[in-house]
């Protein structure tokens, strides 16, 4: 990236990094070196072969998350479904204009369920006390990759990190357009884009196998992760 | 912290009459191993991986100057602040200074080898500021007083009731002890640290340099909750854990997961770049990068032992080691245990004495570096230590002598013909099923734990004519 490196170096920097060069046997090298190998260029990288969309389900199925595929105008009754399923009293979401758009919130009211919406710039005692005892956080998503079967969510003031993490459960809303065969394209994209402080890949539920190797989810983020795919808008 | 025996061999032996972790290991180990052969396969030619992960790591430390460099610029100019440590008390010093500043009562730590290595929680503690782990292995053993046992798996060697019995004490009543009940409590204890704690610790699987950023693999989610809730974030990475684009974290995505516990990838991959920005509420105001050096400017000037850079840390050598499956992590003593704790142990540590018998702690077999993903030659690294060791005359007395003899008698035709008779002939009321069990002296060492072979009854020399007819006959290839 940056070229022209030295720049505001402090003493502590040109010290430490000379040190480091001093271990290599040379000087500080100062102009970015050639790559040999670059990323998985040239690799057989895993990616969908055929229908990106079936083999997301089934990868994403496969590590225990829980998934379906529902045209836009379905969408929101059948998160009120699920959350009714599960028992869910309190919703927390992103303030994403797709769940909107949805009619998100009417549907899950209608079923007797309180809707919190996250919004930049939010009182951070107020979402936090509320993220952590809602039942249920709602969220989009910034890609897919149907191989090996991620989410990739990106921070911001209305997509904040602690709604897919703090809640025994989190439901994403996946338009099916951003469903993508593998991680390259989403690797390549968000460095371009420049990244937000946070991007997390979520591949299933939270798990851990700490105590005498047995699977156990939901022990620190959510135990029960839905994807709903949503076809045509 | 339990303190282990000094040497080697009596953790070993302390960690052989323990049966619950030598089956908890095996069990472990192999289900990591299986997974990862499945997971291994899902990738195509792993080979062409494997030559990938080590020629990112290999270019990496061939100019880890550089990279370093642009690492730093990239996270502060990410208003994020670096510093860089050359020792482990340089950088305790400054997480302290950072936990002064801020006033902390609490530290949530997310797993980091590095913190261990640098002993951060004592000198927490030592000023008052109470470190909490919050994996749930490294919580068990926390709360135990204990060292972790396994790279991935920390408290492997713990079993379901120790757990409930920590776990009562610290509820002040009984736990029941079902891993659904003993993980909902964790869940609980440890919620109410995420939301209390003041500064979130993290290590670091690895940083980006083109863009600051760190990457932390995780189960579990404490990794997010970490650098989610706090105010604060730091990131302690030994200085060698960088490669240059978001490309190639893609190749680590592919290879460490499927390395270590057989999962295509970690439920979750978190990347961090700064602090929080404009209008996010959640997530951490201060974001600090501690690069530590703590003897990793020794290994990369040692061409013998360079390459032990590229570990990333995976644990899959531990997995496939015949010696870590007995013995479990706690025998090697030190913060990293299995063929790359032998490895890295005497270098980083610069001490011979107290370390250097580790690398004796294999069978040489290789399984270690065949197995490891970016490719480091570990027994090779192992016999590459033990040459030095005996030239810097640490090797017991015993065996040096024994040695010279083994030396006389095999540089001489003569001699090694003579030894060989005497051999067959005085072996015989000693051999068991060809193999010497008895304490013979000078070989106590190796017979008290295993068998010696027995010297056949015909030496290979004498065999191998019979032997090359009988190929011939068969149309095997002619070797003579
Ligand atoms: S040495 Fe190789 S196999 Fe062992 S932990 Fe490091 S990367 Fe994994």
């Amino acid at each position: 990236m940056s070229e022209e490196r030295s720049f505001g170096r402090t003493e502590e920097e040109l010290r430490f990094l000379a040190r480091v060069a001093n271990a290599l046997g040379r000087e500080v090298e100062t102009s970015p070196p050639e790559q040999p190998v670059r990323g998985v260029r040239g690799l057989p990288t895993p990616e969908a072969a055929g229908n990106s969309l079936e083999q997301f389900l089934a990868n994403w199925r496969a590590v225990g998350g829980e998934a379906d595929v529902v045209r836009a105008r379905e969408a929101a009754g059948r998160v009120a479904e699920i959350a009714r399923e599960w028992g869910v009293g309190r919703v927390v979401r992103w303030n994403d204009p797709l769940l909107d758009e949805l009619g998100l919130d009417p549907a899950l009211q209608a079923a007797g369920i309180s809707v919190y919406v996250w919004r930049a710039g939010a009182n951070r005692d107020e979402a936090i006390r509320e993220v952590d005892r809602a039942d249920l956080g709602v969220t989009t998503v910034y890609w897919v990759a149907a191989e090996p079967g991620s989410l990739a969510l990106l921070s911001g003031g209305d997509t904040p990190r602690a709604v897919s993490l703090l809640p025994p459960a989190h439901l994403a809303l996946v338009p099916a357009s951003r469903v993508v065969p593998g991680l390259t394209a989403i690797m390549r994209e968000t460095a371009l884009r420049g990244l937000s402080a946070s991007l997390n890949f979520i591949t299933g539920p939270s798990r851990t196998a700490d105590i005498e190797m047995e699977l156990t989810v939901g022990v620190h983020g959510p135990g029960r992760v839905y994807a709903l795919l949503v076809e045509d808008r | 912290m339990t303190v282990h025996p000094a040497t080697m061999k009596e953790r070993a032996a302390e960690a052989l009459h323990n049966d619950f972790l030598r089956e908890a290991v095996k069990i472990t180990t192999d289900k990591f191993f299986a997974g990862k052969a499945l997971a291994q396969r899902s990738l195509g030619d792993w080979e062409a991986w494997r030559e990938r992960g080590r020629a990112i790591r290999a270019h990496v430390l061939a100019h880890l100057d550089y990279y370093l460099g642009q690492l730093i610029d990239q996270v502060k100019s990410r208003g994020g602040k670096v510093h860089l440590c050359e020792t482990a008390e340089d950088a305790v010093q400054v997480i302290v200074d950072i936990a002064r500043a801020r006033n902390a009562r609490s530290v949530i730590k997310s797993k980091s080898m590095v913190t261990e290595e640098i002993q951060l929680n004592k000198a927490l503690e030592a000023i008052g500021v109470r470190a909490v782990e919050t994996d749930l292995g490294e919580y068990i053993i926390q709360l135990a007083h204990e060292t972790p046992s396994h790279i991935i798996a920390p408290a492997i060697h713990k079993t379901k009731k120790d757990v409930a019995e920590l776990f009562s004490q610290v509820a002040g009543k009984p736990i029941k002890d079902d891993t659904d009940t003993l993980t909902n409590f964790a869940r609980q204890k440890l919620r109410e640290e995420f939301l209390t704690g003041d500064i979130g610790i993290t290590g670091c699987n690895f940083a980006v340099a083109e863009t600051g950023s760190v990457a932390l693999f995780t189960n579990e989610g404490n990794g997010r909750m970490v650098t989610t809730l706090p105010p604060v974030h730091v990131v302690v990475m030994g200085m060698e854990r960088v490669v240059p684009t978001f490309e190639d974290l893609e190749v680590m995505m592919n290879l460490l997961p499927r390395s270590g516990t057989g999962q295509k990838l970690t439920s979750y991959v978190t990347v961090i770049t700064g602090p929080r920005r404009e209008g996010e509420v959640d997530g951490p105001e201060e974001f600090h990068l501690v690069i530590v050096d703590n003897g990793r400017s020794r290994i990369l000037r040692d061409p013998e032992f360079r390459e032990a850079l590229q570990c990333i840390r995976c644990g899959a050598c531990l997995n496939v080691c015949p010696v870590y499956r007995q013995i479990g992590g706690h025998a090697y003593g030190w913060v990293y245990p299995g063929p790359i704790g032998a490895v890295i142990t005497p270098l980083l540590t610069d001490d011979l004495d107290r370390w250097g018998d580790l690398p004796y702690a294999s069978s040489l077999c290789a399984a270690c570096a065949e197995a490891c993903p970016v490719k480091i030659p570990l027994h090779d690294m192992l016999v590459r230590h033990r040459v030095r060791y005996v030239a810097a005359g640490k090797t017991p007395p015993a065996e040096r002598m024994a040695f010279r003899l083994y030396k006389r008698a095999f540089t001489s035709p003569r001699r090694y013909r003579l030894a060989f008779k005497t051999a067959v002939t005085f072996q015989r009321p000693l051999v068991k099923d060809r193999h010497l069990s008895a304490r013979l002296p000078g070989l106590a060492g190796w017979t008290a734990g295993r068998d010696f072979p027995a010297a056949a009854p015909k030496r290979f020399r004498d065999l191998w004519p019979g032997l090359a007819a009988e190929a011939r006959q068969m149309g095997g290839a002619d070797h003579e």
